[in-house]
Parts: structure tokens; sequence; C-alpha cells
């Protein structure tokens, strides 16, 4: 079995940061399954992704995006690395995964919809897979990967306005070995990332 | 077990094993429907424990009846499906 060493993105805000540094990170209950791929905690593979998440929480909270300064100020990016063994990684952009996957949804459908967590989850997905952690089919799975799509702003004369980012959940804690907050976020990755949230449409 | 690392005939397996189990909350109910008489219920998250009485019998929990009757069906089957989440140990 191969040992395997990964490193994940978390952004985050500045205050939380320092707690994480602190005392770790911390599992979310997540009571209405808003999360993409349920309870865990979430981070990109790539460090512009991550950048990305934390200008569009900025954009959220104050309605306008940030310039550097004010970004750097209030948010934060953890870098972290993982140890675990290839084995416990459910892989969900695999073909073959996604098929198990849907063939368990589509033979215990009527099951998961008397399951009170998925009648009420925000996010079908985080609640298929916290009920197979709960009944013990997602026995040794230390994290979970899969790419979501995410709209980027480009000029409309081409279809290239979706972009894949690739997202891992940890499902096992342990599996954390470091963490160290990433200095500050540099200009030209700022202005990289920033292109891709302002609107290039020459529609007027 | 993990489901995506079982071949198909597992998964099936393992699939049908979750479409058979009775929720411990159907099954109190089609304890009630049997006539049975139930004492008290305390209701520990999705976990029951059910105590009632059963063919006239003392007051029993549900670790007694596995030494009373495993005849009934709804019973055996509470058992049955509970089996990880009880003291077995504890019966009398």
């Amino acid at each position: 079995m191969d040992v395997k060493t990964i490193v994940g993105y978390h952004g985050t805000t500045s205050d939380n940061a320092i707690s994480i540094l602190k005392n770790g990170f911390k599992i979310s209950k997540d009571k209405y399954c808003k999360l993409y791929l349920g309870r865990g905690i979430y981070f990109y593979i790539e460090y512009k992704d991550s950048i990305s998440w934390v200008i569009k929480k900025y954009r959220t909270n104050h309605k306008l995006l940030p310039n550097i300064e004010d970004l750097n100020n209030e948010y934060k990016i953890i870098k972290t690395e993982m140890v675990l063994n290839e084995d416990n990684i459910l892989d969900l952009d695999k073909v073959e995964n996604i098929k198990i996957f849907d063939e368990f949804v589509n033979s215990l459908e009527d099951k998961l919809l008397k399951e009170k967590e998925y009648k009420m989850a925000k996010n079908k997905n985080g609640a298929i897979i916290n009920y197979l952690i709960r009944v013990n089919y997602l026995e040794g799975v230390d994290i979970v990967v899969r790419s979501i799509r995410d709209k980027i702003e480009i000029s409309d004369c081409y279809s290239f306005n979706d972009i894949y980012r690739k997202v891992i959940c940890v499902k096992n804690k342990n599996i954390i070995k470091s963490n160290i907050i990433k200095s500050k976020i540099l200009e030209e990755d700022f202005d990289l990332v920033k292109y891709f949230f302002e609107s290039k449409s020459k529609v007027v | 077990m993990n489901i995506f690392k079982m071949n198909e005939k597992e998964r099936k397996k393992a699939i049908n094993k979750l479409l058979s189990d009775i929720s411990s909350e159907q099954l109190l109910k089609e304890l009630i429907e049997e006539g049975l008489e139930i004492e008290e219920t305390i209701i520990i998250e999705q976990e029951y424990k059910v105590r009632l009485e059963y063919e006239n019998e003392n007051y029993c929990d549900i670790f007694d009846i596995h030494t009373k009757s495993t005849s009934n069906s709804f019973v055996s089957r509470f058992l049955k499906n509970n089996a990880n989440k009880m003291e077995i140990g504890d019966a009398a």
C-alpha cells in the first residue's frame, strides 16, 4: 500500500486561521448539509483556487471585489500537509466510482427519502456521503476528492466559462500532519485570479 | 466495509442488506400494530429501547425477549437488526 503526501489549501478569515494553527481544524456539524462532500474539512488542491474562494467570500460579504491589501488583511490561506494511504482516498472524479455512487443512490432512493438529514439537505451529495459513513459503508476513507464546477467571467465569444476546481474533503483529521499560514497573497496571483471575476462581455 | 472497494456481487449484497434493514422506528410501529403492549419507550437518538409485555408474561425489556421468544418475526427481526447495538451479554 502506497503512502502519499498531499498538500491542500484552505482559505479562511484571519481570526479563524490563528485558531486553526493553535487548536487544529474542527469538523463542523453542518446541520443542513450545505457542504458538497458532506461533513469534513475542505481544501483545494490548487493554491489559486483557494485565492478564488477568499475573493468570492469577500465579494459576498462586502458586495464588491477586494483590493489586495484588504483581502490579505481579512483572509488567510492555510497550507496543510496530509499523509495517508493511497487506498484510503475516495476519488469521485473517477467514472467507476461515480457509477457505484449512482447505483447506490438509485437502489436506495426510497430509503434515503425517509432519512431526515437527506430530506432536509441543501446538498444531496453531502447527505448521501454522510449516510454512507453513518451506515459504515465508507470505512477506511480518509479523504473524498471531487472537482467542483465554477463559473468564470470571460469573453462571451467562446465557451470556456466553466472551470473545474479539485476539492478534498478530509474525513479523518489524523492524516493532517502540519498547518502553516501561507505568506500574503502576491499581487501577480491576485491579479490572475481576480481577472476571472471581472466581466469581459462586450454586450452593453 | 467500503462500498467502493467491493466487487459487484458484494456491492449488491451490501445494498440489499441496507434495503432489508428495518429501522427501529419502523419496527416499533410494527410491534404496536401486532398488539404488543408497550409499557415504556426510551428514545436515545434513533435507537429505541422497548419495554413490552409479551404473551401475558411479565414485563421484559428487549434483552429478555431474546430468551423468551424468538418465534415472533418482528421481535426476531428487531433483535437481528439491533444486535450490534445491544449488549447481548446483558440478556436474561
